[in-house]
């Protein structure tokens, strides 16, 4: 226990950043759900991922190799080392946009087969991340790191810089909640209010995919991904009215998140980033266990 | 509509149709399974782009009622919540005042009692009866007081009693100021009142004058 307290005191504000990033995932994810867009959700990670090492990858083609590739390499990364967000940024978030791009209008216009179509980009995306690591010289243990970023190692200043961008979108999707639910619900009805469901999808897309990219840089990809699918789900098999759904989503996320690291914290010598992911789905299911067998008895007596 | 051709993309299902709703018309639209009566209805409503020809519209304010078997019902929003998508949607409803979200409240509740939903109002959608909810999305259309509804099988889910109700009351709201079109297999047809018959017949539209 005092352990696990040592841990929370060195890590608090990575730990306290990171159930901020958490639960606005979950809240971008339980739209994607809603939409039945979750394979979207996952893609789109996988596009964020690949643009964040082909950002990397062109910046430290014009720059310092080893600084740049730190941005993955953390632990590794000489303490205090200076984080060029901005230079780095000027490479990744065009890399994202472009990648993004062809997703979004898929999304928007409506394709055939779209699930076969998106699972195509998907493993196109992983299997492109290491070539793209070959190609611009990228060593392996670059590789490892990729796909589970060390989060108790990211500098609080990069989780800070992202966190105006994210606020903004969030206020954004919250400003916007109610059309986006109703023309991802109704987009005959949606139209007939004057509300262009094209517009409000490509906004929604939009600012998930940003939303991603920033998630993934930071918390790594296999932990936005259950950010992004874990907690809305439970949410909408927990509880019955949306707003209760939107609150438990966020509540989710957040004890998710919260009980993981001290999960992480007690098996110090694991890594993180696996035991998060894993925590978060496994403590998902037992609480879909406990919902269904709380249901069963309810009926029986 | 004049001369409109529809479809989707290059797919054409309609090669030229000419077709005018008047105020105080009350259509019956049919056709074979497959024959495109809903892609004609979303035409109809404007939701479709015409791919070539010209649409007018003069209503003011239109409604749609889907098919209830296809509807989305995995949503979790409520009866209620469904019928308040058919009024205008603020940017921010927060930003409303207090009068103005006062009223959207009256009309809503006024309605959800007219078509008898009160006792479902706060359940959802996937917890009520294929009836209750063909009323609730009637409700839906209804609450904004359309001057043009259009609904494709409104007595697809209903029994004899609930198409009896139906029929009452979009008799009730067919007025010399507003238009009605049903989309139907004929089922509902001896109890909707109607003035006007169109028919698809192999990618045409084909308009009858009603029978007694």
């Amino acid at each position: 226990m005092e352990r696990i307290a040592a841990y929370f005191t060195q890590y608090q504000p990575i730990v306290l950043l990171s159930l901020i990033y958490f639960a606005a995932m979950a809240y971008v994810g339980l739209f994607l759900i809603l939409r039945r867009a979750s394979l979207y959700g996952m893609v789109l990670s996988q596009v964020a991922q690949v643009s964040f090492l082909f950002g990397l990858a062109v910046a430290s083609g014009l720059g310092d190799h080893e600084h740049v590739y730190a941005m993955i390499n953390r632990s590794a990364a000489a303490p205090g080392s200076e984080w060029h967000f901005l230079e780095i940024d000027l490479y990744v978030f065009p890399a994202t946009l472009l990648f993004m791009l062809p997703l979004i209008v898929s999304a928007v216009r409506g394709v055939r087969n779209k699930e076969t179509l998106l699972l195509q980009g998907m493993i196109f995306f992983l299997a492109a991340y290491p070539l793209i690591n070959k190609a611009f010289g990228g060593s392996d243990v670059i590789l490892a790191k990729a796909y589970f970023t060390e989060i108790l190692y990211t500098p609080p200043a990069m989780f800070v810089h992202y966190l105006p961008l994210v606020g903004v979108l969030l206020f954004t999707l919250i400003v916007l909640q109610r059309r986006i639910l109703l023309t991802g619900f109704d987009p005959i009805q949606a139209r007939l209010l004057g509300i262009s469901p094209q517009l409000y999808d490509a906004i929604f897309y939009f600012i998930s995919g940003i939303m991603l990219s920033v998630a993934v840089r930071i918390l790594g990809a296999y932990v936005s991904m259950a950010a992004l699918v874990v907690p809305g789900y439970v949410a909408l098999s927990l509880v019955r009215h949306l707003r209760s759904v939107i609150l438990a989503t966020l509540a989710l996320a957040i004890i998710f998140t919260a009980s993981g690291f001290v999960l992480a914290f007690r098996l110090d010598n694991w890594p993180t980033e696996p035991l998060l992911t894993t925590h978060t789905v496994l403590f998902g299911a037992l609480l879909l266990v406990a919902r269904w067998l709380v249901v069963r008895l309810c009926r029986r007596y | 509509m004049t001369s409109a051709v529809i479809g989707y993309g290059r797919k054409i299902l309609f090669s030229a149709v000419d077709a005018a709703i008047h105020r105080g018309d009350v259509i019956f639209l049919s056709g074979p399974n497959g024959s495109g009566k809903s892609t004609l209805a979303k035409a109809l409503l404007g939701v479709l782009p015409l791919i070539a020809g010209r649409r007018q519209c003069s209503f003011a304010r239109l409604a749609y009622v889907p098919q209830s078997s296809q509807f989305e019902t995995q949503y979790p929003i409520t009866v209620a919540e469904l019928v308040e998508q058919g009024l205008p949607e603020p940017l921010l409803l927060m930003a409303c005042s207090p009068a103005a979200r006062k009223q959207r409240t009256q009309q809503v509740t006024a309605i959800i009692n007219k078509m008898q939903l009160s006792g479902c109002a706060d359940l959802l959608l996937r917890e009520v009866s294929g009836g209750q909810l063909q009323r609730a999305l009637i409700a839906r259309a209804l609450v904004c007081e359309p001057d043009f509804l259009l609904l494709d099988e409104p007595f697809s889910n209903l029994d004899r009693s609930g198409r009896s109700e139906t029929a009452q009351l979009l008799r009730s709201y067919a007025r010399p100021d507003t238009a009605l079109c049903i989309i139907d297999h004929g089922d509902g047809l001896q109890h909707i009142f109607y003035n006007r018959v169109w028919e698809i017949d192999q990618g045409r539209l084909v308009a009858r004058v009603k029978t007694p």
